[in-house]
Parts: structure tokens; sequence; C-alpha cells
């Protein structure tokens, strides 16, 4: 029963990745530069969530802090390596894009519009292949 | 976790910095902090490919500073990872090089600092070039401090560098302009 309750949580979770990539997708379709910037947040989202549902169902304890879970992801085995570097990297990108009108890799340089839509596409790709990374890993718990 | 009071962006930047050039493996290009509600981001960024192990001292730093209570996001980066500045290309008589550049933190009495990764096939060129003090402080005083000027005057540096002296791929070429250089700026 108890592992009925712990895969629905797991099962959610994955769900709600899938959505989030979905409206990451939509929203790289848009015309809008602005509109598509929101792609990177979308996307970090997504490999967040499904990020912490595979922590939970292997370490049976919930990790929510964005900080620890790239560290978590990493200690994991059976994942391809560097997933959690990829993750924590997805989470610097998702701040530079959503907290700045002109992102850069830091507060004296800003990227150009082509490294920009560069960055969105190879973003939603990264957060895919984590998403696909989990969803693999958790058919071989242990 | 929130931020610690009293440590500042500058604080966490010295901090990174400190601890990562006591490793001798890390060929340090600059470290660049930022700050975001309730958190920082901080980039090492390498003149080099970073191995696996490179990658996974992030943890070690970060841990270190959530000890002291701040909380951080570290990434430590190659700039063959090419993510900062735009793509542009410098011609020089050795031919075209496609490059990016990253405005780095001054340390010591530099001012203005560029580094520069520049790139022909697999191979990649790096340059870091700065003001002295003293410079930076005579253009600016006589109206003359134009940061593209400048960025144009590091251009030609390292063009010079280049048809001079030929293409070193595995050193980090440090270049400080000084007073003996304001001519290049339209100081006499």
């Amino acid at each position: 029963m108890l592992e009925t309750a712990l895969a629905g949580i797991v099962k959610d979770r994955f769900e709600m990745a899938r959505g989030l990539l979905e409206a990451a997708r939509i929203l790289a379709k848009s015309k809008n530069s602005m509109v598509r910037r929101s792609v990177i947040s979308r996307a970090y989202y997504g490999a967040y969530q499904a990020a912490r549902a595979t922590i939970f169902w292997i370490h049976r304890r919930d990790e929510g802090d964005h900080e620890k879970l790239g560290k978590e992801i990493d200690s994991l085995p059976k994942l391809p390596p560097g997933s959690g570097t990829e993750l924590k990297e997805l989470r610097t990108r998702r701040n530079e894009f959503d907290y700045s009108p002109h992102p850069g890799p830091n507060e004296r340089t800003a990227y150009d519009a082509s490294t920009i839509e560069a960055m969105i596409e190879e973003s939603l790709e990264t957060a895919e292949k984590l998403v696909r990374g989990f969803e693999k890993r958790l058919k071989q718990r242990g | 976790m929130s931020r610690i009071i009293g440590m500042s962006a500058e604080d966490v930047r010295e901090f990174i910095y400190a601890r990562a050039a006591a490793r001798p493996e890390l060929r340090i290009i600059t470290v660049s902090v930022t700050s975001y509600p309730g958190e920082y981001a901080a980039t090492v960024w390498l003149g080099q490919d970073p191995t696996p192990d490179m990658r996974r001292y992030a943890y070690e730093l970060e841990a270190e500073l959530a000890k002291l209570g701040v909380s951080c996001n570290i990434l430590v980066k190659g700039d063959r990872e090419g993510k900062f500045g735009g793509v542009d290309t410098l011609r020089t008589k050795k031919g075209p090089f496609s490059y990016r550049y990253l405005r780095a933190d001054p340390a010591g009495d530099e001012d203005v600092v560029y580094f520069f990764s520049l790139y022909k096939g697999q191979k990649t060129y790096r340059y870091r070039l700065s003001l002295s003090g003293t410079l930076a402080s005579m253009l600016r005083l006589r109206n003359q401090f134009d940061e593209d000027k400048i960025l144009e005057v590091y251009r030609d540096q390292i063009r010079g560098r280049i048809e001079r002296e030929g293409l070193k791929p595995e050193d980090i070429q440090t270049i400080m302009l000084d007073s003996r250089h304001r001519h290049l700026f339209g100081l006499k």
C-alpha cells in the first residue's frame, strides 16, 4: 500500500514534468522572442520535477531544494554522467533569463540574439534528455 | 537557506576565486557571481575543458559556502562551451579567427578586463587584456573612456600579437596596456 502511494507521488511529478516540457515546446514556437525566452524556465522546472521524483523514488525521501538536487542526482548510479551538473546549468540559465532583460554569462556581458536562440533550443533539448534519463533510471531502481 | 547578511557578491567571488586559485590544475579565466533573490549564482570560467572532477569541485565549494550560510549555485565551465559574448571574426595576416569575449573582473591594478577566446578548427587561443589603473584613470579624466574604442584597441593588440609572435595554444596570453600606450586612445 505504501509502495502504491509512493508510486502515485512519483507518477504525479513525472506527469507535471511532461506537462512543463510540453509548455516549453509550445512557447518555443512563438514568434515573440521574449515569449520564447520562457522556454528555459519551463524546461528547467520540467527537469527539476522529474529529478525530484527520481530522488524520491530511489531514496524514499523528498528533496525539493534546488541547490541540493543537482548534487543528489550526480551521486545516483546508473544515470548518464553529469546529469546533475546539466540540471544546475539549466537552473543558472533560468535565473539569467528570468531576472535580466539582457541575460549574459555575467553582469558585464550580454549574450547576442543568435546565442540566445541557440540557448533556448539547447535548454529544451537538455531538459528532454534529462527527463528521458530519469524515466529510464526509475525502471532500473536500485 | 538564505543569503548571509554581510557577504556581498564580491565577497563570494573573492572566496571562490581564492579557493579555486589554490588548485594548480585549474586555469582560471575569471569568476563571475550574480546576485538573485535569496541566492547567488557563480561560474568559474576556465581556459581549458573541465574534467568531471573539476565540475564536481563546484559541489565542494557550494558546501563550504553553505556552512557560512550562503546559498550559491556554482558551475565550472570551459571557454569552449562558448556561451559568452557573441561570435565574431578577427581577420589577421595568419587568417581569420572566430572569437568570443567576456568582460572579466579585475585583479590587482587591472581595469577594463576582457578575456578573448579565439577559435580556429579544434584549437583555442586565449588572451586576457586590461588597462592599468593609471591609464584607465587618464581616459576617464579626459573623457576619452569609450568601451567600444577600448575593445577595438584590444582586438588590434591581439591581431598584432598573433602577427608578430605567432600562436601559442596552450597559454593564456596576458596584455596590459599602461600609460605608455595612451596614444592608442588618442591621448598625448
